[in-house]
């Protein structure tokens, strides 16, 4: 589904944010992503959303080398992607059933469909009696559902999430992590970057450390591995 | 784009108008004020040149005969004139008639002035000669020149080009003031479209995010744009015609003889010229402004 082929990033000429990357994340892996701050997690969400290229190397996303996409295949491109962030980002002045709706609208869908999909995945994140609340309105936790909600609303083949826990409590942590897992059992592939040691203690998927721009290690149902 | 889309974008780009009213106000009442400058100019040009037509249809050429003129002479003077192109008419004037004329214009008071003239008329006999354009009168006056028995000869070209040269200075003065207003209006507009754009900014990112296409995003920005400027030009357009309407009572009241563009022309082709012009600087503005934020 996603395979990096020699895949570096050179920042200012001299500084490595990804180092001879090279990965192959199967269709439905889930995948926890982790290593310290500043490791290159984060450059490594970035060249796979395209929002920055990488300096050498090929990422092939279901078939598809990504690096050679012209600027208005880009957003048809994303559409196979769903990503959730760590401050949810969702739109102030919507309702929760308009943040999911918007996803939607974007992508042109038949508002009949939006009608018929939205409260489906509404109710599949566990929100169904919230939809006309704003997100201000809503705790953290729940933001992040309607968050997760907007990202999976389209069919995506691929879910991001950066840091989709790390303004929550452990409790709704869990949660959260929960309606994933029923995400990715749905045939959704997952690819998480988080600092939650616990989180990644307790599900055993296959984990993904980068130090430096480098993979340092690459384990099938692995530990988190730091300190913390 | 879907209908459904349209709607969408619609809706959003009134919101957003609402949400900043002051900054909309402004850049519309920019478009308004520059279409208003606009329409003005156009009406004194168009004015002008109706006049000039005016002008125009009357031009002629009178050639002033030497009383001792034989009748051969006579006839070749009006050989020549009749074998010029775009000679219209060609009326012989006598003294008496030219005599006669001359009293009308100065009306029943003065008659005393011109009392016992016609024993010795001072008036000379004429020829005068109507042509279809000011061009022919110099082809006229040309022909004619030094011929045996012409005393002088006038043609009314000095007046038509006065009004030529005035309605070249009102066309510039009136470009170069368009043009400024027109890169105000821009500017006001793009200003008014990046405030947007900024405080949309989150919003634009989760849309690029999710995979909306450059143009999905750009659209209600443009439509807001057109909005701003369609409105302003209407704007311009009513108090336009109600400026002109009343200046069109005035002047055609006081002066019987002028024939004004109407101001149904206002309401009409101008309204489309306006609203056309308005769109038009409302969509420019908004890609200028674009432009910059939205680089992908």
């Amino acid at each position: 589904m996603i395979e990096f082929n020699s895949v570096n990033k050179i920042y200012n000429n001299s500084i490595y944010a990804l180092n001879e990357v090279n990965l192959n994340i199967e269709k439905g892996e889930f995948v926890f992503l982790v290593g310290p701050s500043g490791a290159g997690k984060s450059t490594f969400i970035k060249v796979l959303l395209k929002e920055i290229e990488p300096t050498t190397g090929k990422i092939i996303v279901a078939g598809t080398d990504i690096t050679t996409l012209k600027p208005k295949q880009v957003p048809y491109y994303r559409r196979k992607i769903g990503v959730v962030f760590q401050d949810y980002r969702l739109i102030p002045t919507l309702s929760v059933y308009e943040n999911v709706a918007f996803a939607m609208r974007v992508v042109e869908a038949p508002l009949r469909e939006i009608r018929k999909k939205v409260p489906v995945v509404l109710s599949l994140v566990g929100l169904s009696s919230k939809y006309k609340a704003f997100p201000h309105q809503l705790s953290g936790g729940e933001q992040q559902r309607v968050s997760l909600a907007r990202a999976i609303v389209n069919n995506p083949s691929i879910l991001i999430a950066d840091e989709p826990t790390g303004n929550l409590d452990p409790e709704t942590a869990m949660e959260i992590m929960n309606t994933i897992n029923d995400i990715n059992h749905a045939g959704t592939t997952v690819l998480m970057a988080t600092h939650a040691k616990d989180i990644v203690d307790t599900m055993r998927k296959r984990v993904i450390a980068i130090e430096r721009g480098t993979i340092m290690r690459d384990e099938k149902k692995g530990a988190y591995g730091y300190e913390d | 784009m879907k209908i459904n889309t349209v709607k969408y974008f619609l809706s959003d780009s009134i919101k957003s108008i609402r949400r900043n009213v002051t900054v909309s106000t402004a850049s519309m009442a920019t478009v308004a004020a520059t279409l208003f400058i606009l329409g003005i100019f156009l009406l004194t040009i168009l004015n002008v040149n109706q006049g000039i037509l005016n002008v125009e249809s009357k031009v002629e050429v009178k050639i002033y005969l030497n009383d001792k003129i034989t009748d051969t002479q006579q006839k070749d003077i009006e050989m020549k004139i009749r074998s010029v192109d775009g000679v219209v008419r060609n009326d012989y004037e006598t003294k008496a008639q030219a005599l006669e004329n001359f009293r009308k214009q100065l009306g029943e008071q003065s008659k005393s002035l011109t009392e016992g003239l016609e024993k010795d008329n001072p008036m000379p006999n004429s020829f005068i000669v109507k042509v279809d354009k000011p061009d022919t009168v110099t082809s006229v006056v040309k022909a004619v020149t030094g011929m045996p028995g012409i005393d002088s000869i006038k043609d009314g070209r000095e007046i038509v080009d006065k009004i030529l040269s005035i309605t070249k200075t009102i066309k510039w003065v009136g470009g170069s003031i368009f043009i400024i207003l027109i890169g105000v209006s821009l500017f006001l507009i793009g200003n008014t479209i990046k405030i947007t754009v900024y405080s949309r900014r989150r919003e634009i990112g989760i849309m690029k995010y999710i995979g909306a296409t450059d143009w999905f995003i750009r659209w209600p920005f443009i439509m807001e744009g057109i909005m701003i400027g369609a409105l302003g030009g209407i704007i311009a357009d009513v108090v336009l015609f109600y400026v002109y309407k009343l200046a069109y009572i005035k002047i055609t009241n006081g002066l019987m003889m002028m024939q004004l563009v109407s101001p149904i022309f206002v309401s009409t082709y101008m309204l489309a010229l306006f609203l056309g012009f308005g769109i038009l600087i409302g969509v420019v503005g908004s890609i200028i402004a674009l432009r910059k934020f939205l680089a992908v």
